[in-house]
């Protein structure tokens, strides 16, 4: 059963996804912010980590860079989901180690197939 | 003597064979004596012929008579031919009559004639005129023989005593000298004397003739004298003179003739010919002149040169002068020669200077001639020979003036009488006539005349200058004068033209429309303008006016200044200049125009400060737009994103229903749209307070004073707050009166109000108490709203009233973010201010001030 890291401050939200990811046979394990992820690393040696970018306390870029920075999870896919849409904020998004990007709102099916595409890799 | 004794003997023996012919001699005699008695009449006249010619001829006549006398004297016994006794003393008759005769002749002969007998026989002979001559009776005379030596001029003794040794000597001699008169008057005497002899050498007897020579040697005298003067009129004259005979020789020459005439150390002197001094060139020359002067008896003139002793050529003009006898014919002819070297250089020089006159004023454009006392032109010069179409002065003397202008001859010709008459100029005086060549020329005349000694005019010099040029000129100028004239009354402008040099500007007549001074606008001193100049302009104006005097032809110039009309108004100008410069590029003139632009810039002043209002209006807008620009993107990016994240959320909980609806259990699906629902609520709010933000930055809603009760307002919200909440929490409320009457904006305050104590409730999640104070002051009302909360974080404190800035210790309470932002806006579009104040775990105080008024 592979682990997902879902970091997400607003918690309807996050709460959605996990029922979602839970049906889907994940573990899911939910985050309210980059630092309290970074601490959960080594917690739930995450398979997939799925991300916000606007969060208080540390944002999903900061996140993704000291991620991509731990050499025990450098190679860890990370999902950005992210209200910010624009082109630039998706390109700061790879830049900083994403290895996908997702926009709000997003249908699930897009969610599913980003995640399997990354989990068969 | 011995010849005088041959004779004698010879003529005696003639006498004895030819005693006829010795009458005829005696009467030869006679007549000779007559003829000399005939001679003495014209004495004075003829006194040199008298003198050369006739002396030998009385010499002769005496000798004859001495001769005849000695013979009919008482000598008759020495001749021995018988034969011719009768014939003799028929002779001594007819002699003692002619003696008688001859006695009578000689004896009226002014001279003394005389004969003193040596040999003792007192045989002496005194002529009468003795008597004459002395003073004395003849007798007396003849009884005293040597009467007359007691007369001789104690001064002449010694010419006398001279005279008598040398008779005695040679037998003859002659002296003049003096006598002196019984009635002491003093004699000249011309005395000659010759001794007879006998054959052994005795002395018979002493003969001789006295003649009184006083008058010829008073003439002799003035002759001397006037010779003496001529001599010295002649040689002092700076002419060489030379009087030559008929045949050429000299008969005088003066010291200058000698000067020029001389040749190789030869002088002409008197008694040569003259002619032969000259070369045969020369001389034929002079030879031929002579003749031609004693033909005609008309004088001859030449000029010949020839050099000085300096070498020097010297000009000179000879005169062949005649000198006619009484009868008319030529007697001598006198060479006048007189040097004229300078003479002919003044001459030529004068013609040069006639010459070099003439080119001059044949030379000059205006017209000059001279008019004769009968106003014929006698001189014109080229100038004016072409004026008036004639070929040269011959022409002009010929006709009158009338004949070249006649149709303006008139005017001039009374100019010229007037002249004449009164011998007053006229100077500078206009005319106008046609020409030769048919056009109209305008001159300017001074005509001046010439005088005679007596004062009467003699000639007229006239000197025209041709001004046609510039009478055209001034024509032209009259005429752009008027336009001028009638151009600046058709403008509104005050035209001007400064004349740089002497500062005097013209100004336009509508100078004094426009400004009102009353000047003399022809002539306007600059200094007298710029006066008027509002003294702020006045500095700058000069500046201005001084660089635009050093810029180049043509250059333009503007300027607007204040300028002070005469009733004390300011008048705005707009002038404007145009310089105008010599070749030099020195200006010369400036021409401009003063617009009178007062009201144009009434105008434009108040269009401008209109401008300015509207340009700061418009700037203010502009900054509140570009602020509300940028809040507005800021806001869209934020609020998208505050939108994104319950869509997500809607999608997410819809999508799980969608693709786990078969094996959720009712319950859950309950759950997940009871989610749903609390989504699009939270969505809803969101929207408003976007909406009411936006409204409230977009300055759209409108602050509506109404006259309310806080409390009771206040009251209401905490009311609902705490239905809302289901009484979970409630707000203790501290108002200072029942009531709190004040002028405000309901819905302002609602928005203020709910937000606060709403977010009072909200993120005081562990608390049921939240605390409200009202505190009435002078014209304004505090309102604070406190509870014990979770509270703000000290770094985001600052921005809090930030649209979408949220506490980063919210922690999962609900909310849009825009809460504060919504209640900074009402308080400051209410005049009032809000602060806040906070500690993170403690709790948060908002206080409001707002105006009551």
């Amino acid at each position: 059963m592979k682990r997902i890291l879902l970091v997400e401050d607003t918690k309807a939200l996050a709460e959605n996804m996990s029922d979602i990811l839970v049906n889907l046979g994940f573990d899911v394990t939910i985050a309210s912010d980059g630092s309290e992820a970074l601490g959960l690393l080594d917690e739930v040696k995450p398979a997939i980590i799925i991300t916000d970018v606007l969060m208080p306390v540390m944002d999903g870029l900061e996140l993704t860079r000291r991620v991509r920075a731990n050499s025990g999870y450098r190679n860890v896919p990370i999902i950005i989901l992210s209200a910010r849409a624009t082109d630039g904020d998706i390109a700061a998004g790879f830049a900083a180690g994403a290895s996908d990007y997702l926009k709000k709102p997003c249908i699930i099916e897009d969610l599913i197939s980003s995640i399997e595409k990354l989990s068969t890799r | 003597m011995d010849t005088l004794l041959f004779t004698q003997r010879t003529l005696k023996d003639r006498l004895s064979k030819y005693g006829l012919l010795s009458v005829a001699i005696a009467a030869m005699i006679l007549l000779l004596l007559y003829n000399r008695a005939l001679t003495t009449i014209f004495f004075d006249d003829t006194l040199a012929a008298r003198l050369s010619v006739f002396t030998i001829t009385e010499l002769l006549c005496l000798f004859f008579v001495l001769l005849v006398i000695s013979n009919l004297g008482g000598k008759a016994e020495y001749l021995e031919c018988k034969f011719l006794n009768e014939t003799f003393r028929k002779i001594r008759f007819l002699g003692k009559r002619s003696n008688d005769r001859l006695w009578n002749i000689i004896d009226s002969s002014d001279d003394v004639i005389w004969s003193f007998d040596l040999a003792g026989r007192t045989d002496h002979y005194l002529s009468r005129s003795a008597e004459k001559i002395y003073g004395e009776p003849h007798y007396i005379l003849l009884k005293n023989p040597w009467f007359w030596s007691f007369r001789i001029h104690p001064d002449d003794i010694d010419v006398r005593r001279v005279c008598t040794e040398r008779l005695f000597e040679t037998g003859y001699a002659d002296s003049t000298f003096r006598i002196v008169t019984p009635e002491k008057r003093t004699r000249w005497m011309y005395n000659r004397v010759r001794m007879v002899k006998d054959r052994n050498g005795n002395a018979l007897r002493l003969e001789g003739i006295s003649t009184d020579v006083t008058y010829l040697k008073q003439a002799e005298q003035i002759i001397e004298r006037q010779e003496l003067q001529i001599n010295a009129v002649v040689e002092n004259l700076d002419m060489a003179i030379v009087l030559l005979d008929v045949d050429g020789a000299v008969l005088l020459v003066n010291k200058q003739a000698k000067e020029l005439n001389r040749k190789n150390g030869r002088v002409v002197t008197a008694g040569m010919n003259f002619f032969d001094f000259f070369d045969a060139d020369a001389k034929a020359k002079r030879r031929k002149i002579f003749s031609n002067v004693i033909q005609s008896r008309l004088t001859a003139n030449i000029v010949v040169e020839h050099p000085n002793v300096n070498g020097e050529v010297h000009y000179y003009s000879v005169d062949y002068i005649p000198v006619l006898d009484t009868m008319g014919d030529v007697t001598q002819v006198c060479i006048m020669t007189k040097d004229i070297t300078q003479q002919r250089l003044a001459e030529e020089e004068l013609r040069e200077r006639k010459k070099l006159l003439r080119a001059v004023i044949d030379n000059l454009p205006d017209y000059i001639y001279v008019k004769d006392s009968n106003l014929k032109h006698i001189i014109n010069n080229k100038a004016n020979l072409r004026l008036i179409g004639a070929p040269s002065d011959q022409d002009t003397l010929g006709r009158p003036t009338l004949s070249y202008f006649p149709e303006d001859a008139h005017s001039f010709l009374e100019d010229d009488q007037q002249i004449l008459s009164t011998g007053i100029q006229i100077i500078n005086k206009e005319e106008k006539l046609i020409g030769s060549n048919g056009r109209t020329h305008w001159l300017l005349t001074t005509k001046v005349p010439l005088k005679r000694d007596d004062g009467t005019v003699s000639a007229i010099v006239g000197i025209s200058r041709d001004i046609t040029e510039q009478k055209e000129m001034e024509l032209s100028i009259r005429l752009s004068n008027e336009r001028f004239k009638m151009a600046c009354q058709v403008t509104d402008d005050a035209i001007w033209d400064w004349d740089v040099a002497t500062n005097e500007v013209y100004f336009g007549e509508n100078f004094k429309n426009l400004f009102g001074h009353d000047w003399d606008l022809e002539r306007v001193d600059l200094s007298e303008w710029s006066r008027y100049l509002h003294p702020n302009d006045k500095e700058r104006i000069f500046e201005s006016i001084e660089k635009f005097l050093k810029s180049a032809n043509n250059s333009r110039w503007e300027e607007e200044y204040r300028y002070i009309c005469a009733d004390g108004q300011t008048a705005y100008v707009r002038d404007r200049g145009l310089l105008i410069c010599d070749d030099d590029g020195k200006p010369v003139r400036i021409i401009g125009a003063m617009q009178n632009v007062t009201e144009i810039v009434g105008c434009r002043k108040s269009l401008e400060a209109r401008v300015a209002e509207r340009t700061k209006e418009l700037n203010k807008a502009l900054q509140k737009e570009k602020e509300m620009v940028a809040v507005k993107n800021r806001f869209v990016s934020i609020a998208s994103h505050e939108f994104r994240t319950p869509l997500s959320t809607i999608q997410f909980a819809s999508g799980f229903l969608r693709k786990f609806h078969h094996k959720i259990k009712p319950e859950e699906i309950n759950k997940k749209l009871e989610g749903i629902e609390k989504q699009v609520q939270l969505m809803t709010v969101l929207l408003d307070d976007v909406l009411t933000l936006g409204k409230t930055e977009a300055g759209k809603l409108k602050v509506t004073l109404t006259t309310l009760d806080v409390v009771e307002l206040l009251g209401k919200i905490c009311d609902e707050i705490e239905t809302a909440t289901r009484e979970r929490c409630r707000v203790e409320r501290t108002f200072a009166s029942p009531t709190l009457i004040v002028s405000s904006d309901e819905k302002f305050l609602r928005n203020i109000f709910v937000n606060l104590i709403g977010n009072a409730v909200k993120f005081s999640p562990e608390r049921d108490r939240v605390y409200l104070v009202v505190e009435p002051g002078e014209n304004e009302v505090t309102v604070r709203v406190r509870d014990q909360g979770v509270g703000i974080p000290s770094a985001d404190l600052e921005a809090i009233f930030e649209p979408f800035q949220r506490g980063n210790n919210v922690n999962g309470i609900e909310g849009t973010g825009l809460g504060l932002s919504i209640v900074k806006k009402a308080v400051d579009a209410l005049g009032g201010q809000v602060f806040v104040k906070s500690k993170e775990g403690e709790g948060t105080e908002f206080t409001v001030k707002l105006p009551t008024q």
